[in-house]
C-alpha cells in the first residue's frame, strides 16, 4: 500500500464516518400536535430511527417560527423537520441547506425531502390492482396545492390518467362539478379529488358522484370517512425509512415522492359503487372501515 | 274617580278594586305581549337568518358550478316552509341562477354585500346572505317569508295570556272581595248604625267582629254611642229644664209685668189720693161764701197743705229709692241723742196713731250713738209708720238699747201681723200684701224697702218675728258702731 493509498483510506474513513452519521447530530424537528396526528408523526420517526440511530428531538411549540438560537445551541449537522410549520422554521434558519423535509406537500423546487406528494403513476397500478375495470382517472387538483404529481402516460396504459388543474379554488372546484355531471360515467372511470376540497363542497361532490355512483378518490386521510370509497397516503414508517436514508447520504439535496402507499377502504362507499377488490389484494389494504 | 252617589261603600270598594284589577291586568297583558312580541319577532327573524345562512351554503357548490337546475333544487328545498314565500339564487354579477315562488314584497335588491342582512317589508321579510367560498363572495341568496305564521302565533299568545290574565284577574278580584268584606262589611255595619242615630233611633250598635283589632274597634264604637246617647240625653234633660226656665221666666216677666201694672197703679193712687184731696179743698175754699170765717179758711188751708206735704214725702220717697239705687247717698255719721230722736219720730206719727186708734208707748232710756241721723230717723219712722198703719186700736212699743255696741231698736205691734211665706217679700220695693185698687190701707210700697236699704248701708241687721202672743209683728234693728270714725260715747 503506497502512501499516497493509505491517505485516500484514511479520508474514505473519516468521509464515510460523517456520511453515515455521527447520530448525535441529528436533528429531528416536529410541531406540537394533539393526539389525532401524533400516532402518524410517532411512526414516522420511528421510520427515521430505523435508519439513524439516537437522532436528537426537537418539538416546537403552537406558533414558534424562529428556531435559530436553539438550532445554534444544538448546532446540528443534519435536521429532518416534520410537518409544514417545522419545515418553514427550519428552512427560514440557516440551516437551510442542512435540512431535509418531510410529512408535507412540496415539490423538488422548494425544499429537499421526501415529499407526500403521490406519484400518478404509482397510484394507477395500485388501483388497477385493486379495481382493474377503471379505465379513465381523472385527477382534479387546484394549482399550488397538488399532493399527487401527475406522471403522463403512455397511449394504451390502463388506466389512463388525466390531469384536470384549476388555477383557483373556485374553478377547482367549477371543473371537479362539470367533470362529475357531464364528463365521467360509472364504472370505468374514477376521480380523485382535491386533497384541500372544502367539506361542504366535498359533500355536495360526494352526493352527486353518490347519485352516480361515480368511484371517487383521495389521497387526503380523513376523506374515508365522509363517503369517500379508497383513500391512497403514504405509509409513515417507510416515509420516515426514506428520509433516514436520505439523511444518510453525503449530499442533503435528495428529493423523493412517498414510496410506499397505503390503501384506506370504506366499505359502505365501496359497495354502493359496487367496488370489490380482489380477496388476494386484501394485504393492500392498510385501514377498511364500515 | 268619580262614583253615582247612590253606590254604597262596599259597592263602591268592589267598583274601585275591580277597576284597579282590570287596569293592571291591561297594563300586564301589554308589558307581557310586547316582551313575547319582541322576543318573538327577535327570535324569528334570527331563525330566518339562520335559515338564509344555510341555504346560501346549500346553494354554494351549485352556484359555484353555474348548475341552475340543481340551485332549483336547493331553492325548492328551501321553500318548502309554509312561511317561506320566494327563494332567489344570486351569482355575484349578480344575476338570478334560480328561483322559486312569489315575491311579493322585497323591492330592494341588493347588488353585492359581505354580511347577512334584512329588510322589513311589511307583510313579508327579506332575509339575504351573502354565498362565500373561503372568503371569496360568489353571489347572495333571498329568502322571502311571510310574518303571518309570527303574527298567528303572537294572536293565539295574546289570547292565551288574556285569557290567563283575566282568569287570574277574576280569581284575585274575587279573593279580594271576600276578604275586603271583613273591613267593608264592618264600615257598612257601622254605617247603618249612624244612620239609624241620626234618625233619632236609641239603643242601636254594631255587632261586627272579627280579629282582636276588629273587636277592639267594635267595643270603641259601642262606648262611642252610649257616651253620644247619654250626651244626648243630658242635653235633652237641660233643653228641658232651659225650657222650663225660660217658661218660669216668661210667666215671671209677665208677672212683673201685672205687678208693674200694680205699682204703678199703686202709685198713682198715692200720687192722686192728696192731689185729688188738695184739689178738693181748693174747690172748697172757691166755693165758701164771701165773709167766711177765717179760721174755716185756714182749717181748709192747712188740710190742703198737709196733703200737699204728703205728696212731697211720696216723691222724696221715690227720690230717696232713686238715689240710693244709684249709689248717691252719702253717710254722714254724727253723735246722736236716740231718745230725742225716738220722741220726734213718735210725734210725727202721733195723726196716724190717732187715727187708726193705737197706742205707742215709748222706753225711756237715754242713750248716743254715732250714726246717719238722717237714715236712723227714716228707719224709725217708716217703722212706727208701718205700725200704726196696720194696727187698729192696739198697742205699739218703741223699744231701743245698746248690745255689745250695737244700737238695738225694736217697733212691735198688735196689729194684723205678716204672714210667714210674705215675710221675705216685705223688704222688696213697692211690694205690698194687698195691692188691690180696694184695699183698706194706702201706700206707696216703699217703706220697708227703704228701711232694708238704709239697715243695709249702715251695715246692721234687720229681724222680723211673729209677736209672742200671736198677734201682730216685731220689727228688730241691729246696727253696728262705727267705732273707725267715732269713739263711742258711754
Amino acid at each position: 500500500m503506497t502512501k499516497w493509498t493509505f491517505k485516500y483510506l484514511l479520508v474514505f474513513f473519516l468521509f464515510s464516518s460523517q456520511a453515515f452519521g455521527d447520530n448525535a447530530n441529528t436533528l429531528i424537528i416536529y410541531p406540537e400536535v394533539g393526539k389525532g396526528q401524533e400516532q402518524v408523526y410517532s411512526s414516522v420517526i420511528k421510520g427515521i430511527e430505523n435508519e439513524i440511530e439516537r437522532p436528537k428531538l426537537l418539538e416546537l411549540k403552537d406558533g414558534q417560527i424562529d428556531i435559530q438560537q436553539q438550532l445554534d445551541e444544538i448546532r446540528p449537522l443534519k435536521i429532518i423537520a416534520l410537518g409544514k410549520s417545522a419545515a418553514e422554521a427550519a428552512n427560514k434558519s440557516s440551516y437551510r441547506k442542512q435540512t431535509l423535509t418531510g410529512l408535507s406537500y412540496f415539490t423538488k423546487s422548494e425544499y429537499n425531502g421526501v415529499s407526500l406528494i403521490v406519484n400518478s403513476l404509482t397510484l394507477a397500478g395500485l388501483l388497477h390492482q385493486v379495481a382493474p375495470f377503471i379505465q379513465r382517472i381523472f385527477i382534479v387538483q387546484q394549482s399550488g396545492h397538488h399532493t399527487i404529481a401527475v406522471q403522463p402516460t403512455v397511449p394504451g396504459d390502463t388506466p389512463t390518467i388525466f390531469d384536470i388543474e384549476g388555477s383557483d379554488s373556485l374553478e377547482t372546484i367549477r371543473l371537479l362539478g362539470r367533470l362529475l355531471e357531464h364528463d365521467v360515467s360509472a364504472p370505468t372511470d374514477a376521480v380523485f379529488i382535491p386533497a384541500n376540497i372544502t367539506d361542504d363542497i366535498r359533500q355536495e361532490v360526494e352526493k352527486v358522484a353518490w347519485n352516480k355512483k361515480i368511484m371517487l378518490l383521495s389521497t387526503n386521510f380523513s376523506h374515508l370517512e365522509t363517503g369517500i370509497p379508497m383513500v391512497f397516503y403514504p405509509d409513515p414508517v417507510a416515509l420516515g425509512g426514506q428520509l433516514g436514508r436520505l439523511a444518510g447520504k453525503k449530499s442533503l439535496d435528495g428529493f423523493e415522492n412517498a414510496a410506499s402507499i397505503y390503501i384506506g377502504l370504506n366499505r359502505r362507499a365501496a359497495q354502493h359503487i359496487d367496488l370489490a377488490p380482489p380477496s388476494q389484494k386484501t394485504n393492500l389494504f392498510s385501514v377498511q372501515i364500515n | 274617580m268619580n262614583l253615582p252617589k247612590q253606590f254604597n261603600l262596599q259597592q263602591r270598594f268592589y267598583t274601585t278594586v275591580f277597576v284597579g284589577i282590570s287596569l293592571a291586568s291591561l297594563l300586564i297583558i301589554g308589558l307581557i305581549y310586547w316582551a313575547i312580541s319582541q322576543y318573538a319577532t327577535k327570535y324569528v327573524s334570527d331563525y330566518w337568518a339562520s335559515y338564509a345562512k344555510t341555504f346560501s351554503e346549500a346553494v354554494k357548490y351549485p352556484v359555484i358550478i353555474g348548475s341552475a337546475p340543481d340551485a332549483l333544487a336547493v331553492s325548492k328545498t328551501f321553500a318548502g316552509d309554509k312561511n317561506v314565500k320566494k327563494t332567489t339564487v344570486y351569482t355575484n354579477k349578480p344575476e338570478v341562477l334560480s328561483s322559486f315562488g312569489m315575491s311579493l314584497g322585497c323591492k330592494t335588491k341588493p347588488t353585492s354585500f359581505n354580511d347577512a342582512f334584512f329588510i322589513d317589508a311589511g307583510r313579508d321579510w327579506c332575509f339575504y346572505a351573502p354565498i362565500i367560498h373561503e372568503s371569496h363572495v360568489v353571489g347572495h341568496v333571498e329568502l322571502v317569508t311571510s310574518k303571518a305564521g309570527i303574527k298567528t302565533l303572537l294572536l293565539r299568545m295574546l289570547l292565551a295570556i288574556g285569557l290567563t290574565i283575566l282568569l287570574f284577574s277574576a280569581v284575585a278580584f274575587l279573593i279580594v272581595s271576600k276578604q275586603s268584606k271583613v273591613f267593608t262589611s264592618t264600615l257598612l255595619d257601622m254605617e247603618s248604625v249612624l244612620k239609624a242615630v241620626s234618625q233619632g233611633v236609641g239603643g242601636v250598635r254594631v255587632s261586627f267582629g272579627g280579629s282582636d283589632n276588629v273587636d277592639k274597634i267594635r267595643d270603641g264604637f259601642n262606648e262611642l254611642l252610649a257616651e253620644i246617647e247619654q250626651n244626648k240625653q243630658l242635653l235633652e234633660q237641660r233643653v228641658i229644664d232651659r225650657t222650663q226656665e225660660l217658661e218660669k221666666a216668661l210667666e215671671g216677666s209677665q208677672a212683673a209685668n201685672v205687678y208693674k201694672s200694680q205699682i204703678m197703679m199703686t202709685i198713682t193712687h198715692e200720687m192722686k189720693t192728696p192731689l185729688h184731696a188738695i184739689s178738693m179743698f181748693l174747690q172748697t175754699l172757691l166755693s165758701l161764701p164771701e165773709g167766711e170765717d177765717l179760721n174755716s179758711l185756714r182749717e181748709l188751708n192747712l188740710t190742703a197743705l198737709a196733703r200737699a206735704n204728703d205728696m212731697k214725702e211720696n216723691t222724696d220717697t221715690f227720690l230717696l229709692k232713686n238715689k240710693l239705687a244709684s249709689d248717691k247717698y252719702d253717710l254722714d255719721y254724727t253723735t246722736v241723742d236716740i231718745k230725742s230722736l225716738m220722741q220726734a219720730c213718735a210725734e210725727k206719727v202721733s195723726v196716724l196713731k190717732n187715727r187708726n186708734a193705737n197706742r205707742l208707748t215709748l222706753s225711756n232710756n237715754p242713750l248716743s250713738f254715732v250714726c246717719d241721723i238722717e237714715m236712723l230717723t227714716h228707719i224709725v219712722n217708716n217703722l212706727l209708720s208701718n205700725a200704726c198703719k196696720f194696727t187698729i186700736g192696739g198697742d205699739i212699743h218703741l223699744n231701743w238699747w245698746l248690745d255689745h255696741d250695737r244700737l238695738a231698736i225694736q217697733v212691735s205691734d198688735t196689729g194684723r201681723g205678716i204672714s210667714a211665706e210674705n215675710r221675705n217679700r216685705i223688704f222688696e220695693d213697692f211690694w205690698q200684701e194687698d195691692m188691690s185698687e180696694s184695699r183698706k190701707v194706702g201706700g206707696h210700697g216703699l217703706g220697708l224697702y227703704l228701711v232694708k236699704q238704709f239697715v243695709n248701708r249702715l251695715q246692721g241687721e234687720i229681724v222680723v218675728v211673729e209677736n209672742t202672743d200671736g198677734k201682730g209683728t216685731i220689727f228688730t234693728v241691729t246696727l253696728p258702731s262705727p267705732s273707725d270714725k267715732f269713739d263711742h260715747p258711754q
